[in-house]
């Protein structure tokens, strides 16, 4: 079963398009990552899955239940952690919860669901006084209420240091575990690269990329990094580099010091290339392309 | 039955405000200090007594009800703890209702309880006679204060300036509690070319005008069951559809009307 299927969805503000086609279909217990630097439409997306906005264009569902027209029936499997939420103004984090059981006709148990977040001392506290991290875990023990079968999340690790970060992570793993669909969005690639089995790009409201994060790679030139240090650098080095069969980027990163993306075939080129042009290659090593550098090249950023 | 849990979120979280408290004292020193007052104010009968607390009740409650009502959607949803309620398999107009039944409760439950001693009050004070209709005061006062209360909540879902939410309130109060007399007033003068006559001998259909201020009406229901000198005019030789039943519906529309109105905008709103 599908978990959430975009068809060609618009959101138009003025003369901004905010999310620009985006078609998109997540099955039943996938960990789907949702990549794009800020203001890329990645909120606004979500927001139409949950109603807070309503497309312009084109319909989003959840489970089969349209979120516009069934909106109620499309969020009642699902726990949610929205962006830019507030908690309530006077209630502590238990009741907090307790909000979140009753909403749901759930039968956890407040304390239960607070300890599993790592905020149980804080129970009787108003969650007012919350610092963000605490607020962003109490958060996510309400949208874990319940079981839900689908866990949308906007940006879950706002304001938490790396461990709790870790933390966030290992609970996501678990519930997709237990047999739950995971969407979250980030705007840190390291976090979507650790859990998730696919990933989509937003960049500008439209979609750029969607695929397993393999997939990616080997659609980015074999996915292999180089970086080769250099006895000297000259004015024509990266020229040289360039002109290699198979190479798609080539940065001097330190003095002379030069990364390299490119197809594996391409790597022994790239030495013998650099060495017919008099220079001596005093050590090199390859890595396997991360996400960023994916993700900086699919959204231009940094270029 | 959505809305349930989210009337139970809203009574706790608005219950739980200082300044609402503090308000809740101000009203049972109101009514309190009123009743013993009234000795000093007029006849000393259990119906002059509830007469006066009426007025009392009709320029005080509606202050009350507005303050509760006015900033309870648009609070939560400039703050963003709107979404966190939305996310849940809630709809709009369950988030309406329960917003409604939370705030009514916080404000019916000290205002009754406040009236109730302040019956106590008066029986102790001015006798037992005509007692039997103390009920339907309450059961009044609440409908009164409910009706400023579905003002406040719809003014609330209609938009998310707090400039206009605070006009609003502002104006609401001064037109509906201060200022309709002279509307009405003025309007009759327009339409007769400012003969001063019009307004001791005013046409019938400016009697349903006349009673369409909450408080009009809040003292028609009062005149039902009470023999008191109030909405004295809307009694005797006039038209039917000024009865006592005229002026339920008009307050039950009070509550209804801007909450219909505020419903609509906030539909078809993104948050």
């Amino acid at each position: 079963m599908v978990a959430i299927d975009a068809n060609e969805v618009s959101k138009r503000y003025g003369t901004l398009q905010a999310v620009d086609r985006v078609d998109l279909t997540v099955e039943e217990g996938e960990t789907f990552g949702f990549l794009g630097p800020n203001g890329a439409g990645k909120s606004t997306f979500i927001n139409m899955l949950l109603d807070f906005v309503k497309p312009s264009h084109g319909s989003v569902s959840l489970f089969g239940n349209d979120c516009q027209g069934e909106g109620v029936a499309a969020r009642s499997r699902i726990g949610v952690l929205p962006e830019g939420y507030s908690t309530f103004d006077r209630l502590t984090g238990r009741q907090h919860v307790e909000y979140a059981i009753r909403s749901k006709a759930a039968d956890d148990d407040p304390i239960d669901v607070l300890d599993r977040v790592g905020i149980r001392e804080a129970a009787d506290r108003k969650a007012s006084g919350y610092s963000k991290g605490m607020a962003q875990r109490l958060v996510l023990g309400m949208a874990l209420v319940g079981e839900p079968d689908l866990l949308l999340l906007d940006e879950p690790t706002t304001g938490l240091d790396p461990n709790g970060a870790a933390e966030i992570r290992e609970i996501l793993r678990e519930e997709n575990e237990r047999g739950a669909t995971v969407f979250f969005s980030s705007h840190i690639l390291e976090q979507v690269e650790a859990v998730c089995d696919r990933v989509a790009i937003l960049q500008d409201g439209e979609l750029v990329a969607l695929d397993t994060i393999e997939g990616l790679r080997e659609t980015m030139g074999g996915g292999t990094k180089l970086v080769i240090t250099l006895d000297r650098l000259e004015d024509g080095t990266l020229e040289t580099i360039w002109a290699v069969e198979g190479v798609d980027t080539a940065v001097a990163t330190e003095e002379s010091t030069v990364e390299i993306t490119c197809t594996n075939d391409a790597k022994m080129d790239v030495i013998v290339a650099l060495h017919e042009a008099g220079l001596d290659v005093l050590n090199f090593r390859t890595e396997e392309a991360s996400l960023e550098d994916m993700f900086v090249e699919y959204t231009g950023a940094g270029r | 039955m959505s809305w349930r849990a989210l009337a139970y979120k809203d009574l706790h979280d608005a219950s739980r405000s200082r300044t609402l408290w503090l308000l809740v004292a101000l009203l049972i020193v109101v009514f309190g200090g009123y009743t013993v007052g009234h000795g000093y104010l007029g006849e000393e009968t259990f119906p002059a007594f509830v007469a006066g607390l009426a007025g009392v009740v009709g320029v005080f409650l509606p202050v009350l009800s507005l303050l509760i009502g006015y900033k309870s959607v648009v609070h939560e949803r400039t703050s963003g703890s709107l979404h966190l309620t939305l996310s849940f398999p809630h709809s709009r107009s369950d988030l309406v209702v329960g917003t409604l039944v939370g705030r009514s409760l916080v404000l019916l439950a000290p205002t009754l309880l406040a009236l109730a001693l302040a019956g106590v009050g008066g029986v102790v004070l001015y006798g037992t006679e005509g007692t039997v209709a103390y009920p339907l005061f309450l059961a009044a006062s609440a409908l009164y204060g409910l009706a400023f209360v579905g003002v406040a909540v719809g003014l609330s879902l209609s938009t998310t300036a707090d400039r206009w939410i605070t006009f609003g309130a502002l104006g609401g109060y001064l037109l509906l509690v201060q200022l309709w007399d002279n509307l009405h007033s003025l309007t009759l003068l327009v339409l007769h070319r400012f003969e001063f006559a019009v307004l001791t001998d005013i046409p019938d259909w400016a009697l349903l005008f006349r009673l369409i201020k909450p408080s009009e009406s809040y003292y028609r229901l009062l005149r039902a069951g009470f023999d008191v000198s109030l909405a004295g005019r809307y009694v005797g030789d006039v038209p039917v559809y000024v009865g006592w039943w005229m002026a339920l519906v008009i307050l039950v529309g009070w509550i209804a009307v801007p909450l219909a109105v505020g419903y609509r905008r906030f539909r078809a709103a993104d948050l």
